[in-house]
């Protein structure tokens, strides 16, 4: 039989069809080795294990955060042998494996992110108490979803809830979350707050929210954001990034919005309060007004009291000069015609005088002066 | 139209007759004028009162039902 004897260029083209064929994409799980970025654009590394190593390329764009030799990653891509550069995968999602790569890589997001400003206290911005319209994002058949309404509800009602459903965890997670707040973010009629939320679960399984693109996403919405991953230890970049971070979604739903049942019976005590503070004024009113009724009296009766005395004082003043009192004395009147007779001195012996006495009158001849 | 006078300017005029009846200036003429025009005053008072306290009655029976 004849050896089928190929050009290299023909060669290629069979390998790619026949991979293509066979294995579209393929995701392969390693070690990163020799990991760079060139100009700025383009990403060049391996994945290794004990006895082979694979070439891969790709963009920045791809990366979940910055990746460092060492860290385990799973990479989807597509395997082709290039007709100059020889066999490589050209990347389309990476995804880091295991938790001691999953926090590594956190950690130097976080470093990174931080440094940008992006976690600073003074970008947090006041959620709305209680909002009108909340706009949810999350998995539809979490458990999740399903506390956060129903505490959501038993609190306060009339809020309307906007959800997209989205995956929470896995390759096609950060994707969805990004794309979920950019939807809300685009809406006519944008919603008072966004709710990014799900349950606890592996450091796998909670990777998505610690990715660059999620982080940014949550960082740039303009619309207040709450961010709430039930888990214990670890508090993901997403929830540093968000204006509001909750311990689980059932207390994202406590911080969103009040518990009517406590108002209530708070308005009730406000109630009594009120109450008892109006009988309280209306009975002070009262006791003052029938002190000042007393005061009325009391002044007019004092006053006359006091006209009284003065009156009573100057009767007597006046009585004292009355001349029938000195009559009663002894004292005379003395009247020579209609003259009134004060001293002697024009008194004659002869003159007829008119005596008045206390009880008579008298009418006199003069038989002695005597001065 | 007068419009009747608040419960501050009628406590307000009350004081300021009892001031008078303490003042060494009053007179006797003035004295049952004075009298009168402060009863008067108490009587006007005492209504206000009575109707503040209806009034808050027909709220707190309203704001009852409103909660029920």
């Amino acid at each position: 039989m004849t050896d089928l004897i190929l050009g290299v260029s023909e060669f290629v083209a069979i390998l790619n069809q026949t991979l293509e064929y066979a294995y579209p994409n393929v995701v392969i799980e390693g070690e990163l080795a020799n990991f760079k970025v060139s100009k700025n654009r383009w990403v060049y590394f391996d994945l290794k294990d004990d006895q082979a190593s694979v070439k891969f390329f790709g963009t920045i764009y791809q990366l979940p955060g910055p990746l460092e030799d060492g860290m385990k990653v799973a990479v989807r891509g597509v395997p082709r042998l290039h007709q100059q550069f020889g066999f490589s995968v050209t990347v389309q999602t990476i995804t880091l494996v295991g938790e001691g790569s999953i926090k590594k890589a956190s950690k130097l997001l976080e470093a990174k992110l931080a440094a940008e400003g992006l976690f600073e206290e003074s970008r947090k911005r006041p959620l709305p108490y209680p909002p009108k319209r909340i706009g949810l994002v999350a998995s539809a058949e979490s458990a999740a979803y399903h506390d956060f309404i129903k505490v959501l509800k038993k609190r306060w009602g009339g809020v309307k809830i906007i959800l997209i459903d989205v995956q929470v965890q896995g390759e096609i997670a950060p994707k969805q979350i990004e794309q979920a707040i950019e939807q809300f973010n685009q809406m006519a009629n944008m919603p008072d707050v966004l709710v990014i939320t799900r349950g606890g679960g592996s450091a796998d399984d909670l990777q998505a929210f610690s990715t660059e693109q999620v982080t940014r996403a949550v960082a740039s919405s303009r619309i207040p954001t709450l961010v709430a991953i039930g888990h214990e230890v670890d508090i993901s970049l997403a929830e540093l990034a968000a204006d509001k971070r909750a311990s689980t979604p059932s207390n994202a739903a406590e911080l969103l919005v009040p518990d009517r049942r406590a108002l209530k019976a708070n308005l009730q005590n406000q109630r009594e309060y009120l109450d008892q503070i109006a009988s309280r004024n209306l009975s002070d009113a009262r006791k003052n007004l029938v002190a000042r009724h007393d005061g009325l009296n009391l002044g007019v009766e004092q006053l006359i009291d006091r006209f009284k005395s003065d009156f009573v004082l100057r009767a007597k003043l006046l009585s004292a000069y009355d001349p029938h009192a000195a009559l009663a004395r002894g004292y005379a009147i003395v009247h020579k015609g209609v003259e009134l007779i004060r001293g002697g001195k024009n008194i004659a012996v002869g003159d007829e005088l008119d005596i008045q006495l206390y009880e008579a009158h008298l009418t006199v001849d003069v038989k002695k002066v005597r001065i | 139209m007068k419009t009747a006078k608040s419960y501050q300017e009628l406590s307000a005029e009350l004081d300021g007759i009892l001031a008078k009846l303490q003042s060494p200036e009053v007179q006797v003429d003035e004295l049952s004028e004075l009298y009168k025009d402060g009863l008067k005053i108490i009587t006007q008072l005492e209504d206000h009162l009575k109707q503040t306290e209806n009034i808050i009655e027909k709220i707190k029976l309203s704001a009852a039902k409103e909660i029920e």
